[in-house]
């Protein structure tokens, strides 16, 4: 197993180089850095400062070796500096962490709460009414736009009824019991959106399960409908499902860029929404080394867990 | 030219509380009293302000509290040389101490120091105290501070962003411990104004040393305000400093804001008492209005909203055209479409929040007859098509594409290119198109906004960066009466320059202008004494808490 793991890692490395070179050179692409600096501002600029302020931060050496000027620092743990802060990326990034692990954790596991058991009773009430209420209202959660249905939440619960802050952050560290109170709306805008392929999935992947011999079997030797469904027919059918949640721990990560922008939430994906329209390159490329990163542990994590769920499968061999 | 000079000197000395101002009082009825910077006066209220006075339950000022503000985004940065946008001042000017101040009708007003003098052409001196002053990091304050802030400008290595409109000082001179002359290279009218910004705050010499480039993150001034914690993205805390110069201010005990991107959440944290001051958006006033739990302000901006022009660029090089596409415009309908009726009609580039507003010009009426004819004479009798360069947004989009519309109808047929904020930077900067969809924030003294944006080698104007660049007559005359009006100290004598260059400005359509914008701020029932400032820059060392 070890191995293993070692090669995935491995393996990871040229990833990582390709998906940060390619958005270093479209953020370059897109615009100049030194023009974000001073086009931001409400000052007037002009050419000698905007030289100065190009030369000093590096970004009058040719591309390929203002990357390598970065890898190096990667290299050495250093990522750089904010263009716009002047403050250092792995803090910056270090500080943000926390705060999108927790809402997307949240979120996550607000998507599973509400996916698993939906997608079970579709299947045991296949083609029935709760069959399709449950597919409409996975579906639904997908077809409303997060930005719509968090600002449908503050509203709600922010404004109108007052039981909720409409927005803002507390870490769970700091104070549990508020930060719930303001990680519910965020959580539920986000794992909400995650419900429809899950649902689907596991929907799909229990009627076939369902319909299976062995479960035909297990129903043949008389036991209860509960025990069939949950010891042989969910545990069966989670596999599909791991590789859904899998991708999906790589698609929350997008999706907190919209639900923090909404939320007032300062984690990672307003960082890299604010980054990337400021053209602030270092903490562009510390937020996609980041996210790159999250991605493959994900998958790798989701590649270990089949193994567990279905001892046929070993790894490392 | 005796005369001049005395008027000037008039004009100039202040004594503090002497220039035509308005106070907290006309917003709310209520007034600070003390050693009050910012005079009372309501004189000057401009006619479509809405000041919506609330009932006071007590006209005494109260100490103690934390104002809880929501503001969109951090600031650039807390270091008043290298941080540039328009709002950092919401942090800065409780952080430092200025020289001098912009009163709310952006007069000259005491900041630091107590009296000015323009001696004579060329030599403005400043009356400061010689002590009494203290850091946030407790050192002493001494005269040599105000040189050694403005010499950090100058200073080619610091990349001072307000270096550039201190380019007509040639040095400061301590005279004594309570007298600092600046010596200027040129005639400097919008000095005051200058200094009253960014370029006049001054910093602790100590903490500039200590801390090098992380004084942006870490700033030390001698303002009412201290700041106390920066997340970046999230809040900045800040607490009151004790040893501020003025006894008894500030009455909060601390500020702080809460970074919140959105409007509508920023408006929904209002209405639900999470906060008690956010900027308004247009369309939230009406709602404001209606919502008695919360108070709502209005006052003229200095900003207005525009197409940036390159009129070295084709078409815009020919007048006819640029005169056909502001003759086309329905501006009462994009006031009314686009920004839910709140602002006013623009007249140019100078707004009722500034005294060199011209009000005997009028804004420009829709006149379609005239505009194809100057389209036809232009040499286009079917019409023209070119680019139009936006940055792709909640207001420029609709916006883009109703002045799209408006100038179909005369042939002016415009293919919108929407794109990112620094990508229109960019290509605008690089004469990739000849117009821009940007609007302007204005500045506290006419020259700041009309040099920079109109002056052939005004920094906002990106003519100045084509060098193939032939001045057009009108060009010619405008620059000479920009340069003029920069050089004359008396503000009665700089006003009549000014409205003739307003005049030009919009008969020769060197700006195409839509509306004047309003400052639109939505405050708790317990915030007091509040002034809405036409910059849209807090100043909240004279607000307090009831209840």
């Amino acid at each position: 197993m070890s191995g293993y793991l070692v090669r995935r890692a491995l393996n990871a490395i040229p990833l990582l180089l390709i998906v940060t070179m390619a958005v270093f050179a479209l953020t370059h692409l897109s615009g100049d850095p030194v023009a974000a600096i001073v086009g931001g501002g409400e000052v007037a600029s002009n050419p000698e400062l905007e030289a100065r302020i190009r030369h000093d931060l590096g970004l009058d050496d040719p591309l390929p070796v203002q990357y390598l000027n970065w890898l190096k620092g990667v290299v050495q743990g250093d990522l750089g500096r904010s263009i716009q802060t002047h403050r250092p990326v792995r803090e910056t990034l270090a500080d943000r962490l926390p705060t999108t692990l927790q809402l997307a954790l949240c979120a996550w596991a607000i998507g599973i709460l509400i996916s698993l058991p939906l997608g079970i009773i579709a299947a045991v009430r296949q083609n029935t009414w709760v069959d399709h209420g449950a597919t409409v209202l996975a579906l639904s959660g997908v077809a409303v736009p997060s930005f719509w249905m968090g600002l449908m939440f503050i509203l709600v619960f922010g404004v109108w009824m007052g039981v909720l802050p409409p927005s803002g952050f507390v870490s769970v560290t700091d104070n549990p019991l508020k930060a719930a109170q303001y990680l519910v709306l965020p959580a539920i805008t986000l794992g909400v959106h995650q419900t429809g392929s899950l649902t689907r999935q596991m929907r799909s992947a229990m009627v076939e399960v369902l319909n299976q011999d062995y479960v035909r079997t297990a129903r043949a030797k008389g036991l209860v409908e509960r025990s069939v469904v949950i010891r042989h027919g969910v545990r069966n059918a989670m596999l599909p499902v791991l590789t859904v949640l899998g991708l999906q721990a790589g698609a929350l990560v997008g999706g907190t860029v919209v639900v923090e922008q909404v939320f007032a939430i300062p984690g990672m994906g307003r960082l890299a929404l604010t980054a990337v329209l400021q053209h602030d390159i270092p903490v562009v490329q510390g937020f996609v080394l980041v996210a790159t990163l999250a991605v493959v542990t994900a998958n790798l994590v989701t590649d270990v867990m089949y193994g567990v769920l279905d001892p046929r499968i070993q790894h490392g061999r | 030219m005796p005369a001049t000079r005395i008027s000037r000197r008039r004009a100039l000395q202040g004594f503090g509380g002497g220039a035509a101002a308005f106070g907290a009082s006309v917003l709310f009825g209520a007034c600070g009293g003390g050693d009050d910077d910012s005079g009372s006066s309501s004189e000057g209220t401009p006619a479509h302000a809405d000041t919506r006075a609330t009932a006071i339950p007590s006209a005494t000022a109260k100490t103690g509290g934390t104002l809880r503000v929501a503001l969109s985004g951090d600031p650039t940065g807390l270091d008043p040389s290298t941080s540039r946008g328009g709002n950092d001042h919401n942090w800065l000017y409780s952080i430092f101490d200025n020289l001098v101040n912009n009163d709310p009708t952006f007069q000259v007003s005491k900041g630091i120091a107590e009296k000015w003098e323009v001696v004579d052409d060329l030599t403005v001196t400043f009356t400061v105290p010689a002590s009494g002053i203290t850091y946030h990091d407790g050192t002493a304050y001494s005269a040599q501070d105000i040189k050694a802030t403005i010499d950090r400008h100058l200073d080619p290595a610091t990349k001072s962003f307000a270096a550039g409109s201190l380019g007509s000082v040639d040095k400061v001179i301590v005279s004594d411990s309570t007298h600092v002359t600046f010596k200027l290279k040129t005639i400097t009218a919008s000095l005051f104004a200058i200094l009253g910004d960014r370029a006049g705050m001054i910093l602790s010499p100590t903490a500039v040393q200590k801390l090098g480039e992380d004084f942006t993150n870490k700033p030390v001034g001698s303002g009412p305000m201290k700041l106390d914690n920066w997340a970046v993205g999230a809040s900045q805390k800040m607490s009151k400093f004790a040893q501020y110069r003025k006894q008894g201010y500030p009455y909060l005990d601390g500020i702080d804001v809460q970074i919140v991107p959105n409007s509508s959440v920023q408006f929904a944290n209002l209405r639900s008492g999470n906060t008690d001051l956010i900027q308004l958006g247009q369309k939230d006033v009406d709602a404001a209005k209606k919502d008695s739990s919360v108070q709502f302000v209005q006052w003229p901006s200095t900003g207005y909203t525009q197409v940036n022009l390159n009129i070295s660029q084709k078409p815009l090089n020919d007048i006819r055209i640029r005169q056909a596409m502001t003759y086309a415009l329905n501006r009462q309908a994009i006031l009314d479409g686009i920004y839910f009726g709140v602002g006013t009609l623009a007249n140019g580039p100078i707004t009722q929040a500034l005294w060199a507003y011209n009000s005997n010009l009028k804004p420009i009426q829709e006149d379609l007859k005239k505009a194809k004819e100057l389209v036809t004479a232009a040499g286009y009798p079917n019409g023209i098509t070119f680019d139009f360069l936006i940055t792709a947004g909640e207001e420029n989009t609709p916006l883009s594409e109703m002045l799209k519309a408006q100038w179909a109808r005369v042939g002016l047929n415009v293919n919108i290119v929407p794109v990112t904020a620094t990508q229109a930077t960019t290509d605008y900067r690089d004469q990739k198109y000849p117009f821009f969809l940007t609007g302007f924030s204005g500045r506290a003294d006419p020259d700041l906004t009309i040099f920079d944006n109109f002056h052939s080698t005004g920094a906002f104007n990106r003519a100045s960066f084509n060098k193939s660049y032939t001045k057009e007559e009108s060009q010619v005359t405008l620059d000479q009466k920009i340069e003029k009006a920069r050089q004359v100290y008396d503000q009665a004598q700089r006003k009549a320059l000014y409205d003739e260059i307003q005049k030009q400005i919009v008969e020769n359509a060197h700006g195409i202008f839509f509306t004047h914008q309003s400052n639109l701020v939505g405050l708790s029932k317990r915030v007091r004494n509040f002034t809405n400032y036409g910059d849209g820059k807090l100043r909240l060392h004279e607000a307090w808490l009831d209840g």
